[in-house]
């Protein structure tokens, strides 16, 4: 009985992984695989050859550095920000009394709830005001602090008893010292879970970087690999994938580096 | 070393919230005591009779509504809790999850800027102490209970504070290990000799810990003195069912009883301990006794526990030696001194014959 519920559970496990899997190693196949390849049907699932041409190509047909250095510097300074942002709201949301508390937080939920494409608009106008449009500002500012990542934190701020904190006190911590030595520790990795979807979805962000840049020197690296479909001789689709390797691979490798922290921000069940 | 002194201390959690309801009770009403240094004392009653509160109060967790909070010879009010050269140690050990056993004992010296040197060797010796030493690397969730309950213990020592202050701090062991650490504790207080204050709910960690017990009840005071005072000498009905297992047996007067040295009056109440009370197959009129027969027995080993019903209800009596009778009928008595007498508010008539007596077990 139990060893056929594991072989059932094995198998649709299984499934999930290659219904993910497949596009993932897809992607990775055409990235190699040459034009005459690509377009020829019934597809090619395994290319004749593993050369960097397409990567190559890829990368040269535009100023694919500055899309890189563009992603990076954005995506990094965004992170930095709402490190420093995220961890003393979340504190003061879970651990302070003060004036208008629920409503600042009432604030914080409803950003949770507002949809990017109804703020687009507005923000764009107020960044083209402050003359900001083609900076890293437009990019940057409006993901300096996050709602989802400020209530994740202080609901794993909230799972800390108030003893230990009392105790801190008592052993003449400050408030930034109890932050620094004890929550930050106690919710590494929420953190980190928080920092990586905020990584992701800066980096693979489409929409907010193409509404609030226009010249090339300007733009992130997913329209770089959007601007290669945009060619008059048909698009194409191998030197498009093989950007799209190069685009997906930070995330690969940050995602395997922080896996068991991940695991652990959704398991965590309290302090013993 | 310095006394503790609480003046009309109460504490209102809903203050902002009583201006517009009408008013409700206070979690501390206008109590008063003096802890003298370096005594043992433990605050006692049942649940949400304000006891952690007071000590809240005391470690300056909680702000004082009204009152004074004297630590030595200052007013500690509003003197922050890092201030007050305290160590507590609470239920849940409230260990620091992410740190070392080490860290953990070290953190409060760091923090008023210990230098490292001292810092180590005042952990060391702690650690030893306390049989810590081979833990120092091992963080909280990988010790057991007992050792956890030893790392807060050494977190506290280690300070060198005027004061110690404990919340329920064994409540969370097992009643063997329960055992060795109220032993423990007393050995401790011995050699540190500095003020412990020691809160609990249980009237045997009180009594067999103080040498001074404050029993709280609802916010207020019922009796300050030594665990012995408390047991001979209850203030009230409160006081003399609280401390002691079973507790002392009460039995509602209906109707006047004249008794040797005096009457009771309908109202009152007379009280006597099980442990104080025989059972016989005839009544003595030596004695004050009652008709009753034999509810339930259990056999507890060095002692046999009665429960026994009569005209004043159902009573507690606890038998050294077994008593075994085929007497439907069996007659409860007590000695005349051995009663005690409450008036119709429960507050005990002092002065009645048995006080000098009972004045004399306490010394004796």
């Amino acid at each position: 009985m139990k060893k056929s519920l594991k072989g059932v559970e094995y198998s649709l496990l299984a499934i999930v992984m290659l219904l993910i899997a497949f596009p993932f190693l897809w992607m990775l196949s055409a990235s190699f695989q040459t034009y005459i390849e690509i377009i020829a049907t019934p597809p090619t699932w395994f290319p004749s050859s593993f050369d960097l041409s397409n990567f190559m190509a890829a990368w040269q047909s535009g100023p694919f550095l500055t899309y890189t250095m563009n992603s990076v510097v954005t995506t990094f300074v965004v992170l930095v920000l709402q490190f420093i942002t995220m961890i003393p709201a979340a504190y003061a949301f879970a651990r302070l009394e003060f004036k208008g508390k629920n409503i600042c937080w009432s604030i914080t939920i409803i950003c949770l709830m507002i949809p990017m494409q109804l703020i687009f608009l507005p923000n764009y106008l107020l960044f083209s005001q402050w003359g900001m449009i083609d900076t890293y500002w437009p990019l940057i500012l409006p993901f300096a602090t996050s709602a989802f990542g400020i209530f994740m934190l202080r609901q794993s701020f909230k799972q800390i008893p108030e003893e230990i904190i009392e105790s801190a006190r008592l052993d003449n911590a400050s408030e930034w010292k109890i932050i620094r030595t004890i929550f930050i520790p106690v919710a590494k990795p929420t953190i980190i879970t928080v920092l990586l979807f905020t990584f992701i979805s800066r980096w693979n962000d489409y929409f907010w970087p193409l509404v609030m840049t226009t010249a090339e020197d300007a733009r992130t690296l997913p329209m770089g690999v959007a601007l290669l479909r945009t060619t008059d001789a048909g698009v194409p689709w191998n030197e498009v994938m093989a950007a799209n390797v190069i685009l997906v691979i930070p995330i690969l490798i940050v995602y395997f580096i922080a896996q068991d922290k991940i695991i652990k921000a959704f398991t965590y069940t309290g302090i013993k | 070393m310095a006394d503790v002194k609480l003046v009309n201390i109460s504490k209102d959690y809903d203050q902002k919230v009583r201006k517009k309801k009408q008013p409700t009770k206070k979690a501390v009403e206008d109590i008063n005591f003096v802890i003298p240094s370096g005594s043992f004392t433990v605050i006692v009653g049942p649940s949400g009779c304000g006891k952690s509160t007071t000590l809240r109060m005391i470690a300056g967790l909680e702000a004082v509504t009204e009152g004074e909070v004297w630590i030595g010879d200052r007013i500690v009010n509003d003197v922050k809790p890092g201030d007050r050269n305290i160590a507590m140690v609470f239920q849940n050990y409230a260990l620091y999850p992410t740190m070392t056993v080490y860290k953990n004992i070290s953190f409060g010296l760091e923090n008023i800027g210990v230098p490292k040197k001292e810092i180590d060797a005042r952990v060391q010796q702690v650690a030893t102490l306390v049989n810590l030493s081979a833990y120092l690397d091992r963080k909280p969730h990988q010790l057991s209970g007992g050792q956890r309950q030893r790392v807060a213990l050494a977190r506290a020592i280690v300070k060198r504070p005027d004061l110690y202050i404990f919340d329920e701090p064994l409540s969370n062991l097992d009643a063997k290990l329960r055992a060795e650490m109220r032993n423990e504790l007393i050995n401790m207080h011995k050699e540190l000799q500095t003020t412990f204050i020691y809160v609990t709910h249980d009237q045997v960690e009180a009594m067999s810990m103080a040498d001074q017990i404050i029993l709280l009840n609802e916010g207020n005071v019922m009796q300050i003195g030594s665990p012995m005072e408390l047991y001979h000498r209850p203030q009230n009905i409160f006081v003399a069912t609280f401390m002691g297992t079973p507790a002392m047996n009460i039995l509602p007067v209906t109707e006047v009883i004249s008794l040797v040295h005096q009457t009771v009056k309908p109202g009152e109440s007379i009280g006597y301990r099980p442990e104080k009370a025989r059972l016989s197959e005839q009544p003595n009129d030596d004695f004050f006794w009652v008709k009753s027969e034999i509810v339930t027995t259990e056999l507890l080993g060095s002692e046999t526990l009665y429960r026994v019903k009569n005209k004043f209800g159902e009573q507690h009596v606890k038998l050294t030696e077994p008593f075994i009778s085929t007497a439907r009928d069996v007659y409860v008595f007590v000695k005349h001194e051995d009663l005690y007498f409450f008036d119709e508010n429960g507050e005990r008539l002092e002065g009645v014959n048995t006080h000098e007596h009972h004045q004399q077990y306490a010394l004796r």
